[in-house]
């Protein structure tokens, strides 16, 4: 990487700072070209997917992306207290220039990394990551005076469960419960050949963000397809198969709580051989990836791609999460382990799929309960609201911070109260950006995210 | 019952809904909680115990059968608790160590074996509400997990208030929810107390999230949105008065960590400004850590919403998990007085979970009543049932329950359980909106290995099979095998032990003539593991009604 500022550097951080809202006129002239050059390259064959990591308990992302402008900087530092990062040891990012001692706009926007994601920081300096600043569940865009009012807002904010929800759920408050994944993939149906499996596979089970009206996820385990002993390979078998098909048969037609699970095990028979015969028949990938639990989900979300002509889809979701994020204690302690596994996987997955030949098609993205408070608690910090996601992939409009990064002076204009940021994108957005990517007509984008035409615009352009 | 008696009757209780509906909607009380006291047939005594105990055995149903259910309801409260902690500590690992071996094989031991079965039951159901996890560093410590689920089955017939606070001052759910170690606010240093603990002891052990009627429905503004129970500002007030408690025994505030020890008081580090807790209580100034702690706990304790979020959760665990509003209701009025002014007398609450006329009657009170058999419960009924042995030495070593379960106690991956009260499955079950918790551990991975966990059970481990492992608990077939000359006895026998005589007419025929091409050798068993492993793995026998 250079190690003077370029024009790319300088083009890069002024199309973040066009997402902000001090954003000098002068520089959206530039922007329009910045952004052309970037654009995303021709899919290999008509493929794409889209996976998402979900990270249980609510990640603290204002410890992922630090500001590293000195002034803005300072003033993360101020609100953070004992659990700000030093200006130090975070990654740069945007360049390995020192830090300017003043504040965009005056100077390009400059962010650091937590020191223990390098690979994402590599990922991020090749293009093929990008930051999206303070994005949080919505149903329409609220003011400070408007949290403080109690209008507008989702309901029962700062609950882990509501707010997991929230993210998954196709809109903020809506009823029945169903996810944009999952609407998306009622939408995009006919994209696949094969009728009988789901668009969406989950590696980490149940999931509200891949259930549709029609769409239920298929779930895998890390090792695959788990089959059913017993019940295949002689006759006694086959014959003991037959009457447990009867009999799942008989329960299909019984009450609904029977019917269901009549339901799931026949989907888990009938998919099982399917499936298993195209993982077993799919290339091998050497990439190799982490063992741990991030890794090997991955690693079989990989697995289930290279597999993807066999299984007849040509548009695939993939569900994958991580938990032990809800750090109200030891933050500065256990936060760089969980971080160092999420950026070696990330890494290793984009490789893979470099390796598969599909470095176009296939974008990750983050989700979380919610962003943590910017105070301290003593050790750690509480739930939240606004936070700071990334999405991976060669399709990615990488290099970029996008969104509008909050202003974290304490009890500021962003502050819902003691940190706590008031997001300026809303899920929906995030959400109909990497739709759009992914193949949603404007009109798909309006069915899955009933509030988007409530916000200012309707994507953010990074992917 | 067969599918024909379970469609009449739904079509018997929609006759009585529909009166009820053109009869102005009765509170159901008039309808009483316990229908009139006789004799369990054996059928009855076995759907009692399947609700009640670690699953039906035929040495259980034989001593119930005949006596009224009020009757065993009243023995079981009356059993001594058996303590993990003892157990735990006569298990230790060869390096001397109490570890999660320890832990989890002395739960085994106890839920398959204790006579005070309906006690351990209740302690099992409220560690999946008042959970802490050793997916945590509290698996530093599995002895200090062992007794803090011996604060639940010692509490499990007690009073609520005393649960809560013996569960508030452990030291597993003080580091869990990180209330150990909570100081009082620093404003020059710019820290918070941590709302961590006074956020889900609100939201999960005390009130739930919206403020609840008596009958379990949310309580509405007049735009028709439930109200919340409380806001941001209760929680952070609750996290104030809830500071000031650490390490117990002889530790000092941070140091060293005790694991055994309930916390104790720091008043150095309290938070003594006033504040208003939810419902605007008021805890004054000036108070010690300890006095506010009263006081914080007594609000919850009083609070409406206890009877109803409490109370139907232990209805769904153990019973139903579409109880309808007149049931909560009933539970939570025993919840709010036992009879005797006592409020949250969780031995009250028990019988009348149990006692109710919705759950003696079933689908005949219900059309919607049913609960899914979660993992554990499965595995625990067949070994009941099943007249399971110890391998030599005594040791009930299972320890495939996370990876083939996918459950274990005290291992949740966080403090929203394995699964959620309020999950509603796709489908079906969804255009009903009708809860099963339980299905959301249920997917096409998850019933494979579930089968395969059976066929372990069934085909590998039993006694006299020279090829299962000598540290397997094995099932001995020398009981269930006596039926099998006769097919169906041999079916209506785990029709009896398994279903409570409900397996459909046509499930029956099924299996009989699957069975059928078996001999009955070997003492019956071939026959005896090909109808088991049909009923064990069905939707049927999942269900339990």
């Amino acid at each position: 990487m250079a190690s003077s500022w370029t024009r790319r550097d300088f083009l890069r951080c002024s199309t973040a700072t066009a997402m902000g809202l001090s954003t000098p006129r002068s520089l959206l002239g530039l922007l329009g070209g910045g952004l052309a050059a970037g654009g995303a390259q021709a899919a290999s064959g008509d493929y794409k997917a889209l996976v998402g990591l979900f990270f249980m308990g609510g990640n603290d992302g204002f410890n992922v992306l630090v500001p590293r402008d000195t002034l803005r900087y300072a003033t993360y530092a101020a609100t953070r207290t004992n659990l700000a990062l030093s200006q130090s040891s975070i990654l740069p990012l945007m360049s390995d220039l020192p830090p300017v001692p003043a504040a965009p706009p005056l100077v390009p926007y400059d962010y650091g990394l937590h020191p223990a994601m390098p690979e994402l920081k590599s990922m991020f300096r090749a293009g093929r990551a990008a930051f999206v600043a303070n994005v949080g569940p919505l149903v329409q865009p609220v003011t400070k005076a408007d949290v403080q009012a109690k209008r507008y807002l989702p309901a029962q904010l700062y609950s882990h469960s509501d707010q997991q929800e929230q993210w998954m759920a196709y809109a903020a408050n809506a009823s029945p419960r169903l996810g944009w994944g999952g609407r998306a993939a009622d939408l995009m149906a006919s994209a696949n050949s094969n009728p009988r499996l789901s668009m969406n596979i989950s590696i980490a089970g149940k999931n509200l963000f891949q259930l549709g009206s029609s769409t239920v996820p298929y779930t895998l385990s890390t090792s695959g397809v788990t089959k059913f002993q017993l019940m295949s390979g002689n006759a006694a078998a086959n014959r003991r198969m037959s009457t447990f098909r009867s009999l799942l048969t008989q329960a299909s037609a019984d009450q609904a709580f029977e019917a269901y699970a009549g339901n799931m095990t026949t989907r888990s028979i009938d998919l099982g051989l399917e499936v298993d015969a195209a993982l077993t028949a799919a290339p091998t990938i050497t990439t190799v990836f982490p063992t741990d639990a991030l890794g090997s989900q991955l690693a079989m979300v990989a697995r289930t791609i290279a597999a993807r002509e066999k299984l007849g889809m040509s548009r695939q979701v993939f569900y994958v999460s991580m938990g032990g994020f809800d750090l109200h204690d030891s933050l500065l302690e256990e936060h760089p382990a969980l971080l160092a596994s999420i950026s070696k996987g990330l890494a290793a997955f984009d490789a893979a799929m470099t390796e598969l030949g599909l470095s176009q098609s296939v974008t990750t993205f983050t989700a979380s309960d919610f962003g943590r408070t910017l105070t301290s608690n003593g050790d750690g910090t509480d739930h939240a609201w606004g936070n700071v996601h990334w999405v991976t992939g060669g399709a990615v409009k990488g290099g970029q911070v996008y969104g509008s990064f909050p202003n974290q002076t304490y009890n500021g204009p962003d502050d819902a109260g003691t940190g706590r940021m008031i997001p300026t994108t809303s899920v929906d957005q995030y959400g109909a950006t990497l739709l759009r990517w992914f193949g949603a007509s404007e009109s798909d984008l309006d069915t899955i995210f009933p509030n988007l035409n409530r916000f200012a615009s309707r994507g953010l352009g990074f992917v | 019952m067969g599918n024909l008696s379970k469609a009449a009757a739904s079509a018997w209780c929609l006759v009585a809904v529909l009166i009820a509906a053109c009869g102005g909607g009765s509170s159901g009380d008039e309808d009483g909680g316990d229908p009139s006291p006789s004799p369990l047939s054996e059928a009855q005594a076995a759907r009692l115990l399947a609700q009640g105990t670690f699953g039906p055995t035929r040495a259980g149903i034989d001593a119930a059968t005949g006596r009224t259910a009020e009757d065993w309801v009243q023995a079981q409260l009356q059993l001594a608790p058996t303590s993990h902690a003892a157990r735990c500590r006569q298990l230790p690992s060869d390096a001397g160590a109490i570890d999660r071996n320890s832990r989890t094989d002395a739960w085994w031991q106890i839920s398959l074996t204790a006579p005070d079965q309906l006690r351990q039951r209740v302690a099992f159901a409220l560690s999946q509400i008042m959970v802490v996890s050793d997916q945590s560093d509290l698996g530093n410590s599995q002895e200090g997990l062992c007794q803090y689920y011996d604060i639940l089955v010692r509490n499990a017939f007690g009073n609520y208030r005393t649960l809560l606070q013996d569960v508030t001052l452990s030291p597993q759910m003080g580091r869990y929810l990180s209330m150990q170690g909570n100081s009082k606010p620093d404003e020059a240093a710019g820290r918070r107390a941590d709302e961590n603990f006074a956020r889900e002891v609100m939201q999960l052990f005390s009130l739930g999230l919206v403020q609840l009627n008596n009958d379990g429905s949310a309580k509405r503004d007049s735009s028709g949105e439930p109200l919340p129970a409380y806001t941001q500002t209760d929680t952070e007030n609750l996290a104030r008065t809830l500071t000031g408690w650490s390490w117990g025994g002889s530790s000092g505030y941070s140091s060293p960590v005790n694991w055994l020890d309930p916390m104790k008081a720091f008043d150095a580090q309290h938070d003594t400004t006033a504040k208003t807790l939810v419902g605007n209580v008021a805890v004054p100034a000036g108070g010690s850590a300890t006095a506010d702690l009263a006081i914080a706990l007594d609000t919850l304790y009083r609070h409406a919403n206890v009877g109803p979020f409490i109370g139907k959760q232990l209805i769904q665990k153990l019973v139903t998990s579409n109880p309808s509003p007149a049931y909560i209701a009933r539970v939570a009025s025993a919840f709010n007085d036992d009879g005797r002014g006592v409020r949250g007398n969780l031995g009250a609450v028990v019988s009348a979970v149990l006692l109710d006329r919705e759950a003696r009657l079933g689908l005949e009170a219900n059309a919607n009543f049913g609960k899914v058999r979660e993992p554990l419960l499965r595995q625990t009924h067949l070994w009941r049932a099943l007249d399971a042995v110890p391998p030599a030495g005594g040791r009930y070593s299972y320890r495939g329950a996370q990876s083939e379960l996918g459950q274990l106690p005290l291992a949740s991956p966080s403090v929203f359980n394995f699964f959620s009260p309020g999950y509603v499955p796709e489908g079906e079950l969804s255009a009903a909106n009708l809860v099963t918790p339980e299905y959301q551990l249920t997917n096409e991975s998850s019933v494979a290995r579930a089968a395969n966990r059976i066929f372990v059970s069934l085909y590998v481990d039993y006694v006299g099979n020279s090829s299962s492992a000598a540290s397997s608990i094995k099932i001995d077939y020398s009981r269930i095998g006596a039926y099998a000359g006769s097919i169906d006895a041999l079916i209506d026998e785990l029709d009896t032990v398994f279903m409570s005589r409900q397996m459909p007419v046509e499930m029956h025929q099924l299996i009989a003539t699957h069975v059928a091409n078996y001999s009955a050798d070997n003492g019956g068993r071939a026959r005896a593991q090909e109808a088991l492993y049909l009923i064990l793995t069905s939707p049927q026998y999942m269900v339990q009604q």
